[in-house]
């Protein structure tokens, strides 16, 4: 446990050397495939992963409002 | 006095003119920015339609053992309406068509008869309607949402909020998310284990679902931090938390033990916490080629530990086109509730036989293509205007133990329009 702490407190404070006062031009983080997080077409594919796993979430799913147990 | 103001702006005009040509084109993309900023963005529209299916040997509903075949189609519309450039409402609205040769067997223990369940053909309809407020003083947005959706055996209801700040550096974003989830059983037990079940001992083998009902909600809460790491590399980590309560067993799931010739049906705690942690890493290598990526850590107190990987290359061979190759792994540990058919003890307070909750593993492979050919085009054209297809499609493989348990095939395509 003390491990997967260390390991996630360790990619948090990654995140933290970008914040600095410097604004990045966009150019190339508005193309489209930069876009963070799921896209709307997987949206079957992240609902049938989530019935057919144990894990859910963190990609753009919710738990809840379907039984989903065919 | 009209013609006197036509005149000092005419003078205006020439001294303008007269500072340089290079000046005036920097002012006007700058009245043009303030132009799109202040423009109400358009309708946009988006057709959805995909298609699932799969095919396994151990299926839950014949207490791990047994035909998985399933087929979804899936059809949804969703539209995104700005009202001005500080409200816009959200709309999605679909059905999915399915069935299930699984499910079939709820009132066939054995799969001998012919008879077939209230399940082996169904529909469920859903529908949500949401709200964004933005804020772009102070680079704030906030989102709320209502949902429903209905199947045979399942209502659910839903609300969802949202916040977004986007912090004055520019480079970062926050975004918080929560959600509850209402859902109401129908009851659907094996038809020879109704008896059991059934309230107030009414037998009646014709009825479906006479086993009453039972609730299950589901609270969902998620904080994600996105970050632009460099001109070329963003990322975002999202740190997630489900807690639900109520029914989580399915009524129609059968046990078999090993010191009993009677089964039952899977019984699981009537609470779990699900913690999600979400990392994704995208980067630019330059106009032709993007990497992204994802990894998921996940946990919960049924005593699954799971890890997700997930890469895929946007290859972009003109502008208007990509090619998008990509694979996913999925890896598991069993839940404490989870033995194979006929390995349970019927002394156990918690049993399942779904192989869901098991330790397995799972590689989804498949391709993405999206072509958007107005790309380039202005705001010229007014009306319905077509933005892009996007077709999708995959392959998915989950194996216990080295042993293929189970395979299906995606494919979704998806239509984008703007409407002005």
């Amino acid at each position: 446990m003390k491990d997967q702490l260390f390991i996630f407190c360790f990619i948090v404070s990654l995140f933290f050397i970008g914040c600095s006062d410097v604004q990045y031009d966009k150019v190339f983080l508005s193309d489209e495939d930069m876009k963070l997080g799921s896209k709307a077409i997987q949206k079957t594919e992240i609902s049938s992963a989530s019935y057919r796993e144990g894990a859910s979430g963190a990609d753009g799913g919710d738990s809840g409002g379907g039984c989903g147990c065919n | 006095m009209q013609l006197n103001v036509k005149f000092y702006l005419n003078i205006v005009f020439l001294i303008f003119s007269h500072l340089g040509f290079t000046q005036f084109v920097i002012d006007t993309q700058a009245i043009d920015s303030i132009k799109q900023i202040k423009e109400v963005k358009p309708v946009e529209a988006t057709f959805l339609f995909s298609y699932y299916e799969q095919d396994g040997t151990k299926s839950p509903v014949t207490g791990g053992i047994g035909n998985e075949a399933l087929q979804d189609r899936v059809w949804n519309v969703s539209l995104n309406i700005p009202i001005n450039d500080k409200m816009e409402f959200e709309f999605l609205g679909g059905i999915d068509m399915y069935s299930s040769a699984s499910t079939d067997f709820i009132n066939n223990e054995y799969g001998l008869y012919t008879e077939t369940s209230a399940s082996y053909k169904d529909e469920r309809i859903y529908g949500s309607l949401g709200v964004l407020f933005n804020n772009e003083k102070s680079r704030t947005s906030y989102g709320m949402g209502i949902g429903c959706s209905h199947e045979y055996d399942m209502k659910s209801y839903n609300l969802s909020a949202s916040f977004r700040k986007l912090l004055k550096n520019r480079n970062t974003v926050l975004f918080a998310k929560g959600s509850v989830y209402n859902d109401k059983w129908i009851l659907f037990y094996p038809s020879e284990l109704r008896w059991k079940y059934k309230k107030n001992n009414e037998i009646d083998e014709n009825e479906d679902g006479d086993g009453g009902s039972q609730i299950r909600n589901s609270f969902n809460g998620s904080i994600t931090i996105e970050q632009d790491i460099t001109r070329k590399m963003n990322a975002s980590i999202t740190v997630g938390a489900t807690y639900q309560n109520g029914f989580l067993s399915t009524p129609f799931h059968r046990v078999y033990f090993y010191d009993s010739s009677n089964h039952d049906i899977e019984s699981l705690p009537d609470k779990r916490l699900k913690i999600p942690i979400g990392l994704y890493v995208n980067y630019y290598f330059n106009k032709y080629l993007i990497t992204r990526l994802f990894y998921r850590y996940y946990f919960d107190d049924f005593g699954i530990k799971a890890h997700t990987i997930s890469i895929e290359l946007p290859i972009k061979p003109i502008n208007s086109f990509a090619l998008s190759p990509f694979f996913r792994y999925h890896t598991q540990s069993s839940s404490y509730y989870f033995k194979p058919f006929g390995f349970h003890s019927y002394k156990d307070d918690f049993y399942t036989s779904d192989y869901d909750l098991s330790n397995i593993q799972s590689s989804r492979v498949g391709l993405e293509i999206r072509f958007s050919p107005f790309i380039k085009s202005k705001n010229d054209k007014k009306g319905i205007v077509f933005k892009k297809i996007t077709v999708r499609s995959s392959k998915y493989y989950r194996f216990k133990q080295d042993e293929l348990i189970l395979k299906a095939y995606l494919f979704a395509i998806s239509l984008n329009f703007r409407i002005e």
